[in-house]
């Protein structure tokens, strides 16, 4: 039995193991990074360290999230290549810490649930709702762009 | 009964021994190096003794006895090297490099350690078979080190500081107390008459923070040569794999670098080494056959040029092979855009390798990248220049100030811009001649200069601002531009963080920063900038 933390994004409950969170803070105001895709928000301060925010609903394919009197972001802990990432998770509200063992954890069907597949651990009932239970390392990996200049279509930066 | 507490600190002890046994650890690694080159060398052999013999003493004053025991082991093995009645050949330096690392491993693990790992204490047993008093000399086969050319190594997390340092560091700490507690004195009992004076002061305390705060960065830098010469093993552990015969040539120069980028220095250097040994020297046949010597050099150099610092990791083997890279580049369907120079780069990119033979050390075409990524998150820059027959070098430099600099800052739209100062040449009322647009040719003071407007290079909605502003910058290479943002906020000084390697490479943009209300601001490279632009195929608004 493990626990799992599960949060709301555009009506979708999501599930992250809780090992994997560090903290849940109030949505605060984001600078935005440029050239980068629409779903990093950008990034925040948090004690010092400069972290980015990611918005799941959009890297699924919808709409950037509006920002509520409950939205959150949840630090999450994920593992980049060989080093710990620390990312930021906006989300709608927080819902509830869960208790749920491997078992139930069931795969994930080939579609319907929005996202795509390779994101998912699995499905699982949490209560009486179906939360989406998130490979936190894959889902929260950068776009693969090529790091060199000059070597994939350049990102249009002046739009004159 | 009464509890007897421990009056001392177990933690810090337990730190303490952590951080000497990883020195002796690393300078016995030199040692055994050594005594590869000079197999005779008596004296190195007592250093080696005298090493192991302190490890000792230290694992027994924590009471770790697996330590001791496989130290104990070590030393009768060195005495033995004393005595003459065993010689160091390549198959014992290897033995002993190996029982380094399990060394290190067990002193990583503290006192807790109950036992030896089963691979752990084969290789102890080795090294003890190895080390019996033989007759006749043996001739064994070499054997190499083949599990993890990079020993488990913990990340250094302390620094030796002169004391003198400290003692004006502690110095200036009570300077700035007093000078604080004048103003404090000035403000509840001081007068409008003392406002001159209250400036004055407050001059003081900043030429006084200014000081401290070098000083604490200093502190903080360390020579980048041990670690240079500390990767001598793993040209050597590659070598030996590959059947190549190498050696390594450190040139330090005395240059001092961050603690932290030593550290992430490591492996960056450890993987071009590899690709270094791996791919460019060739066999020692081939050498031969090419007039060459038959060991390959592979050489490290560090110096300074003007605010960089810049590493030359430099091989004198076969050279890149053009021919593959335009192939393989092609085949990742890449090949199309890139300019000559830029060839060279495409070994960068992940999954690039040419490697016929995917090797244990390298060939999967991930080390490069690896590098890459690693050093654009210092704000580095890495060149590559190669001879076909002559040799491969890379240059990487590195900004030099990596905590704080003078900067900048603007608002452009909502969000705030750092410019680094050195790089601003001037800021200037909207010249007349301003047009819209995103880059675009403007005239000032008879000169006349390419614009970027931050707004639009940025991705910032809304129409151009009512208000301009015009900062001109000089990006160290090339030509002068200048900048158009929407407000001016002064000059302050930018705690630089990295974006980290999550975020990869973004144009423009250097690192982030963090202002005094909290708020992340980006810092923008000018130099990128300037390259961005001028890239051929790239047409002037």
């Amino acid at each position: 039995m493990s626990q799992y933390l599960s949060f709301v994004i555009a009506g979708d409950e999501y599930a992250i193991s809780i090992l994997r969170v560090r903290e849940i803070l109030e949505y605060q105001t984001v600078t935005r990074v440029p050239s980068t895709p629409q779903w990093v928000r950008g990034v925040i301060n948090l004690r010092g360290t400069v972290i980015p925010v990611v918005d799941l609903s959009a890297k699924f394919g919808g709409e950037l999230r509006p920002v509520s009197r409950t939205s959150c972001i949840v630090i999450v802990e994920a593992q980049h290549r060989h080093d710990h990432v620390v990312i930021g998770v906006m989300c709608d509200e927080v819902r509830q810490v869960a208790e749920l063992a491997e078992e139930e954890i069931r795969t994930a069907p080939e579609f319907g649930t929005g996202v795509p597949l390779e994101y998912l651990r699995g499905v699982a009932l949490l209560g009486e709702s179906l939360a989406l239970v998130l490979d936190v390392d894959r889902v929260l990996s950068p776009a693969e762009t090529s790091q060199v200049h000059g070597l994939t279509a350049p990102a249009e930066a002046i739009p004159a | 009964m009464s509890e007897q507490t421990p009056d001392f600190d177990i933690e810090a002890l337990l730190g303490t021994f952590a951080a000497e046994a990883e020195e002796l650890l690393e300078t016995m690694e030199c040692g055994l190096l050594a005594l590869e080159m000079t197999p005779d060398d008596a004296e190195v052999i007592r250093e080696l003794f005298r090493n192991a013999h302190t490890l000792k003493g230290n694992a027994s004053c924590v009471a770790h006895d697996v330590l001791m025991r496989a130290a104990h082991v070590f030393e009768e093995v060195l005495q033995r090297l004393l005595d003459g009645t065993v010689h160091a050949d390549a198959e014992g330096i290897s033995l002993m490099l190996a029982t380094v690392d399990v060394l290190r491993a067990v002193a990583l693990d503290g006192p807790n350690r109950q036992a030896l790992t089963s691979p752990e204490a084969e290789t102890v047993q080795r090294l003890c078979t190895w080390g019996e008093p033989k007759q006749p000399v043996r001739q064994a086969a070499a054997t190499p080190a083949v599990e993890g050319c990079a020993a488990v190594c913990a990340p250094r997390e302390s620094v030796r500081v002169p004391v003198a340092r400290l003692d004006r560091m502690l110095d200036l700490v009570g300077e700035i107390a007093i000078a604080r507690g004048r103003v404090t004195q000035l403000m509840h009992h001081g007068s409008a008459a003392d406002l001159d004076e209250m400036i004055e002061v407050d001059r003081q305390v900043d030429a006084l923070q200014t000081e401290l705060q070098e000083l604490v960065m200093q502190a903080r830098m360390v020579p980048i040569g041990p670690m240079f010469r500390q990767q001598a093993r793993t040209v050597r552990e590659v070598a030996l794999y590959c059947g190549k015969q190498a050696r390594l040539v450190v040139e330090d120069n005395g240059v001092e670098v961050d603690t932290r980028v030593v550290e992430q220095l490591r492996d960056v250097l450890t993987h071009m080494l590899r690709n270094a040994v791996d791919h460019g020297l060739e066999e020692p046949s081939e050498r031969e056959a090419a007039a060459k010597p038959a060991t390959g050099e592979v050489k490290i150099v560090a110096s300074h040029d003007g605010n960089a610092i810049v590493i030359t990791v430099s091989d004198d083997g076969r050279g890149l092979d053009r021919e593959r890279i335009q192939e393989r580049a092609r085949e990742l369907g890449l090949a199309d855009r890139l300019a000559d120079e830029d060839l060279w780069r495409a070994i960068f990119v992940p999954e690039f390798s040419t490697a016929d033979v995917v090797s244990e050390v390298s060939g999967r075409g991930i080390g490069m990248n690896v590098a890459l990524r690693a050093i654009e998150a210092l704000r580095g820059t890495i060149a590559v220049d190669t001879e076909p027959g002559r040799g491969t070098s890379f240059t990487i430099r590195l900004p030099l100030t990596l905590a704080v600099i003078d900067g900048f800052i603007v608002r452009v739209a909502e969000e705030t811009y750092v410019l680094p100062l050195e790089s601003v040449v001037e800021c200037a009322a909207v010249p007349d001649a301003l047009r819209e647009g995103g880059v675009g040719v403007t005239v000032m003071r008879n000169e006349t200069l390419p614009f970027v407007r931050l707004r639009n290079y940025f991705g910032h909605e809304g129409g151009r601002a009512g208000r301009e502003n015009v900062v001109v910058i000089d990006p160290g290479k090339g030509s002068r531009l200048a900048l158009v943002v929407d407000e001016l906020l002064g000059t302050s000084q930018a705690v630089i963080k990295p974006l980290g390697a999550w975020f990869g490479h973004v144009p423009g943009v250097a690192a982030s920063s963090i202002l005094g209300t909290g708020r992340v601001a980006l810092v923008i490279d000018p130099a990128a900038l300037h390259k961005q632009l001028t890239r051929p195929g790239r047409a002037a608004a």
